[in-house]
């Protein structure tokens, strides 16, 4: 087992390496001089400040002595600084972290406590109308995205019968309510693809565990059909669960930019829309930064979690 | 089950397959689907007909402003004249609809072509050769999609700062070959293991050819079943960035800049940000019922193998 989690946390460096070297090089594909997109129309162009700004992003530099210069400050936790609010790059990403954080926790519990029922039971009364009912709206909810879906939440909620804020914010220091409140409709608008996606594995992974040979000793033993539903065959299915909610994580991501400009929340990804109009570079390269390496650490945790709680894979790798 | 019947010894020679024409087999296929599956069907040709040739129907100009000629006004309702009424700008939404499926479907073209031929092609060489090429383009791979989608698209926008449909179809198709070389190569290392791939490396079969003509043949009916839902997920991917306004820029009419604009008088009137949703709910809808279709389908042929 430790040769295992050696193993997976040598390729989680090494894909990090190459995110971070993606991530940098990325800015060289911008046409023309660096300096004239960061500096604002509006900005003084004076020799002094061009040059400082050359300095402050290395540009003289060669190539790799800039990439591994921005690598070390990177991994001191020093990304640069905006060119628009002149903050550092870090503090404009804790500052928005939180939110980004709640409503994708938010939207992930959402999307399981809806998509476990319905998967067990499309699979417990597999072919029968039941099934066929739920599985069709789990279809179509699939085919939905998520600003499509936050938008007709918005006007049926927020327009028509007025019962939630549409859009903004409201912290939960200030008011518990108001904060849960305002994340209900952004969260169920990310929630619909994922529940559809979970629901539709669970089903296809319920099928094939019911008709393991344990499930049918458990049923000639006399356990109650919910017993063994819920003991025996949703305990297997939720691995591949975990797996599958690793992934989804990414998809997540790129959803909250989407949805947090819908709903004007201000998180991580309406600050990188905001860097993206402003050609606010650093905090663009920052954020992209921060986000897949986020993505790949997670992925690397749900692995060493599968590792862990599965004997089947401990067994084989030791 | 029908594994057991191929058990049974034939004395007569196979006769090789009939090719039948490609419409008679499509046909037939037709024929074979269930109605929801037909009506996906049919609402794909219907946007694929419309998107190629939206100039030679009798559509309005899908950027003709009649607020400011006279003949409408902004956010009309559906009429006769105006069959899904008019958008913010006095547009006739119909037509930007039939339009702006082109975008839509363009760059889902390329992500899928680029997929299929670059993806399929290396998934599939990979698969099938393993060893250290195997190690490299996985890894590659692996970095690419360690990426958040839509995350990294946004960047490359960003960074390449020029924005027409050559550029996005181009970095979208880019961007769609890591996940159909995995794919491509899941089923590749499968397939490579079965008999006729030994019995073929058996009787001296050039690597190429057996890869050629054993291999990709075999992965590309689960690979066309995947390209369908991958272009249902691009779509709503360049729909994202067209709602963002970083998709290819207005006035050319796409469903995610439709969804967008309209979405501002949403206090107002409903329609105009209804009917493109609709467009790209039931595009969206279409191909994933399809691609699951597809993939029953080819699963079947693999198991009867």
């Amino acid at each position: 087992m430790p040769q295992i989690v050696l193993s997976r946390v040598a390729r989680l460096l090494a894909t990090l390496f190459a995110v971070s070297f993606i991530t940098f090089f990325m800015t060289s594909l911008l046409p023309g001089d660096v300096v004239d997109v960061i500096l604002p129309p509006t900005a003084p162009r004076d020799p002094e400040t061009v040059a400082a700004i050359r300095a402050e992003l290395r540009l003289d530099d060669p190539m790799l002595v800039r990439y591994f210069g921005w690598l070390g400050d990177a991994l001191q936790g020093d990304f640069g600084r905006s060119f628009v609010s002149q903050r550092p790059v870090l503090d404009e990403i804790t500052a928005r972290l939180p939110i980004t954080i709640q409503l994708t926790f938010v939207a992930i519990l959402f999307s399981l406590i809806a998509a476990v029922p319905a998967g067990v039971i499309c699979a417990y009364r597999q072919g029968t109308w039941i099934d066929k009912s739920i599985s069709g709206v789990v279809q179509v909810l699939l085919s939905i995205p998520a600003f499509v879906a936050g938008i007709f939440l918005i006007w049926f909620f927020g327009v028509k019968t007025n019962l939630l804020p549409a859009t903004g914010w409201v912290r939960i220091s200030e008011s518990p309510w108001g904060n849960f409140k305002t994340v209900l409709l952004p969260a169920s608008s990310l929630a619909f693809v994922q529940l559809a996606i979970f629901a539709r594995l669970i089903r296809a992974d319920m099928i094939t565990t019911l008709q393991e040979n344990y499930v049918l000793s458990a049923r000639a033993k006399g356990l109650s059909d919910r017993y063994i539903l819920l003991r025996h065959a949703l305990r297997p299915s939720s691995l591949s669960l975990i797996t599958v909610l690793g992934l989804n994580i990414g998809s997540l991501l790129g959803g909250t930019v989407v949805i947090e400009q819908l709903f004007a929340l201000p998180g991580l990804g309406r600050r990188l829309l905001e860097g993206i109009f402003n050609r606010d570079l650093l905090v663009v390269q920052g954020i992209v930064l921060f986000v897949a390496s986020a993505y790949v650490i997670i992925n690397t945790l749900v692995d060493l979690v599968y590792v862990v709680v599965d004997p089947r894979i401990r067994r084989k790798g030791g | 089950m029908s594994e057991v019947e191929t058990n049974t010894a034939r004395t007569e020679p196979i006769p090789p397959p009939k090719r039948r024409p490609v419409w008679v087999r499509f046909a037939k296929a037709f024929m074979e689907m269930g109605w929801g599956v037909k009506l996906a069907t049919i609402w794909l040709i219907l946007i694929c007909f419309g998107a190629i040739f939206a100039d030679f129907l009798p559509l309005k100009d899908p950027n003709y402003q009649g607020f400011i000629y006279g003949l409408a006004q902004t956010n009309e309702n559906p009429s006769g004249t105006y069959l899904f009424g008019t958008d913010d700008l006095s547009r006739d939404i119909f037509a930007r609809i039939i339009y702006g499926a082109r975008v839509s479907l363009v760059v889902a073209l390329s992500a899928v072509s680029f997929g299929l031929i670059i993806g399929g092609f290396f998934g599939s060489l990979v698969g099938f050769v393993r060893g250290r090429v195997d190690t490299v383009v996985m890894a590659g791979v692996d970095v690419i999609l360690a990426f958040p989608g839509l995350v990294l698209l946004l960047a490359l926008v960003t960074f390449l700062q020029t924005r027409n449909l050559l550029v996005i179809s181009f970095v979208i198709g880019l961007l769609s070959i890591p996940p159909y070389t995995r794919v491509a190569r899941a089923n590749a290392l499968s397939i490579s293991r079965r008999e006729f791939v030994t019995a073929a490396e058996a009787i001296g079969t050039k690597r190429f050819v057996i890869l050629w003509r054993e291999i990709i043949p075999n992965v590309l009916p689960s690979l066309f079943a995947y390209a369908m839902v991958a272009a249902a997920f691009i779509i709503v991917l360049e729909g994202s960035l067209a709602f963002l306004g970083l998709s290819v820029q207005p006035p050319t009419p796409t469903w995610g800049a439709m969804i967008n604009q309209a979405r501002k008088d949403i206090r107002l009137v409903l329609h105009p940000v209804l009917f493109p949703s609709a467009a790209m709910v039931f595009t969206v809808l279409s191909l994933n019922t399809v691609g699951d279709w597809l993939r029953a389908r080819s699963s079947v042929r693999g198991s009867a193998l």
